[in-house]
């Protein structure tokens, strides 16, 4: 359907240029519409490969939690219990608001493991997985 | 100069608009200081626009006698939402403190602790003559002179810490953490990070729990000024007029502040390349205040600082989102990255 939703940003994007170079703008003003355009070049950059990117990360921090759920009892019993799957036997493409939810739900039970897990060479190496899949994670992340 | 619009609004010399009724306020709240002697307000013009604080500058004129007398002033008022929030009346009561120290910290004036004058918390200071340049030390000026002006910073933060905070008082102020200097200030930072995150951040519990496992030990408590660097020191050619941002003051660890400056998020604010790296920085602080600097504590405080700026981000996102800040802060992927690679390489 046109316009797309990236076409919508572009156009978007290219009229807060115009506005931009308006010298008669005070520097107040100036600097809000930079914010502005800011903010729609970061939405532009990530609309597409977000959901991808969710989808995957959702999936590795599945795992991550799996691997180290019986350190932490009472945060196991929290995780659904179901294995990852890696291939969903829906063809349908992933709600967006749900995957964007689940990975809100899993950061916050990652969160919550660092803050539970042990001081034991079995803990300590947990943090240590974790540190790595947190900094992959940085240089993936497009938002 | 000022001038009055159709809106009733009191246009300023760079052509922002001052909020309605500040003009009337400022003036009510200064004639309440001035035993009667009718101000005038001249020159009103907000600076800095966008940032955590509304700064206006103006000239007060009185006429108490025959000759008018012009004081040039700044006021300072607190946003609706900023990165920080911080107390307009325990900053004014440290800079009235200061006054009797030889540090070239503001004059302050008056003090609107809770806003009712001025609707927001403010403070109205004696402005000093200069200019703030964030980027001098890697601006237009000849190397040599910025050389130089590098090692005046260095001198300045020298000074601060050699401060005799007891003998002014201070210690009546602001508490004394002691050797646990470091664990407060992890805590402080960290109630901020829970009153203001919206979700969780993995990436800061890991940060929180790293740095609470190696805290170091303070060896001595000096005042830190927690917000040192090049865009809080005004400048009059090469001449220092003024540190200011005292808001975050308080009692602490040297190594705070030198974590902050030699952090290497910073590193284009404070070091020039090839000429004034953090060792040199380092060595010249050493010589100058007598402290030794121990190299793995310093290590922690700098992976503090990226923590701290960390949360700085998350509190300015929540301004953002909640409509009390114009600036589009979050944590940004260059901050993450570099503290997450701090604390894997502690915990390594």
């Amino acid at each position: 359907m046109r316009p797309t939703i990236p076409e919508q940003l572009d156009g978007a994007m290219r009229l807060l240029d115009l506005v931009e170079g308006d010298d008669g703008l005070s520097a107040g003003s100036a600097e809000l519409l930079r914010n502005a355009g800011r903010l729609l070049k970061r939405v532009r950059a990530s609309w597409e490969p977000m959901l991808p990117f969710l989808v995957e990360d959702n999936r590795a921090m599945d795992e991550l939690l799996a691997g180290i759920a019986p350190l932490l009892p009472g945060l196991a019993a929290d995780l659904d219990g179901s294995p990852p799957d890696p291939a969903p036997p829906d063809p349908l493409p992933p709600d967006p608001a749900a995957v964007s939810r689940r990975n809100v739900e899993l950061r916050a039970l990652l969160a919550r493991a660092i803050r539970e897990l042990p001081r034991t060479p079995a803990g300590l190496a947990a943090r240590t997985r974790i540190g790595s899949y947190l900094l992959g994670r940085i240089e993936i992340d497009p938002t | 100069m000022t001038a009055v619009t159709a809106a009733g609004r009191v246009g300023t010399m760079d052509g922002d608009v001052a909020p309605a009724g500040l003009v009337d306020r400022l003036r009510a709240f200064l004639a309440a200081h001035l035993d009667g002697v009718q101000p005038r307000i001249v020159d009103l013009g907000r600076i800095g626009v966008g940032r955590s604080r509304e700064n206006w500058v103006f000239d007060l004129v009185t006429a108490p006698g025959a000759t008018p007398e012009r004081e040039p002033l700044i006021l300072r008022r607190d946003p609706d939402g900023g990165l920080v929030e911080t107390d307009r009346g325990a900053e004014f009561a440290l800079l009235s403190a200061l006054e009797r120290s030889d540090l070239p910290a503001p004059v302050a004036r008056w003090l609107d602790a809770d806003g009712a004058w001025l609707g927001r918390p403010s403070l109205v200071m004696r402005r000093a003559p200069g200019d703030c340049d964030y980027r001098v030390l890697n601006g237009e000026r000849p190397l040599a002179e910025r050389a130089v002006l590098a090692g005046r910073f260095c001198d300045l933060l020298a000074r601060v810490h050699l401060t005799d905070w007891r003998g002014l008082g201070i210690g009546e102020l602001l508490p004394d953490p002691g050797a646990g200097a470091a664990l407060a200030e992890l805590r402080g930072w960290e109630e901020i990070l829970r009153r203001d995150q919206l979700e969780e951040y993995p990436e800061l519990e890991l940060a929180i729990d790293r740095l609470r496992e190696t805290a170091p030990a303070s060896a001595r408590t000096v005042l830190v000024h927690a917000d040192f660097k090049p865009g809080n020191i005004l400048l009059e050619g090469d001449r220092v007029t003024a540190l200011l941002d005292w808001e975050l003051a308080h009692l602490g660890d040297p190594l705070e502040d030198l974590g902050w400056v030699t952090q290497p998020l910073r590193a284009g604010e404070h070091t020039i390349a090839g000429t004034w790296e953090s060792a040199d920085l380092l060595r010249h602080y050493e010589r100058v205040t007598g402290f030794e600097v121990d190299r793995t504590s310093l290590a922690w405080w700098v992976t503090f600082s990226t923590f701290k700026t960390a949360v700085m981000q998350v509190s300015g996102l929540r301004s953002f989102l909640e409509g009390r800040s114009d600036e589009p802060y979050r944590p940004t992927r260059g901050v993450l990255r570099t503290l997450l690679a701090a604390v894997t390489e502690r915990s390594g």
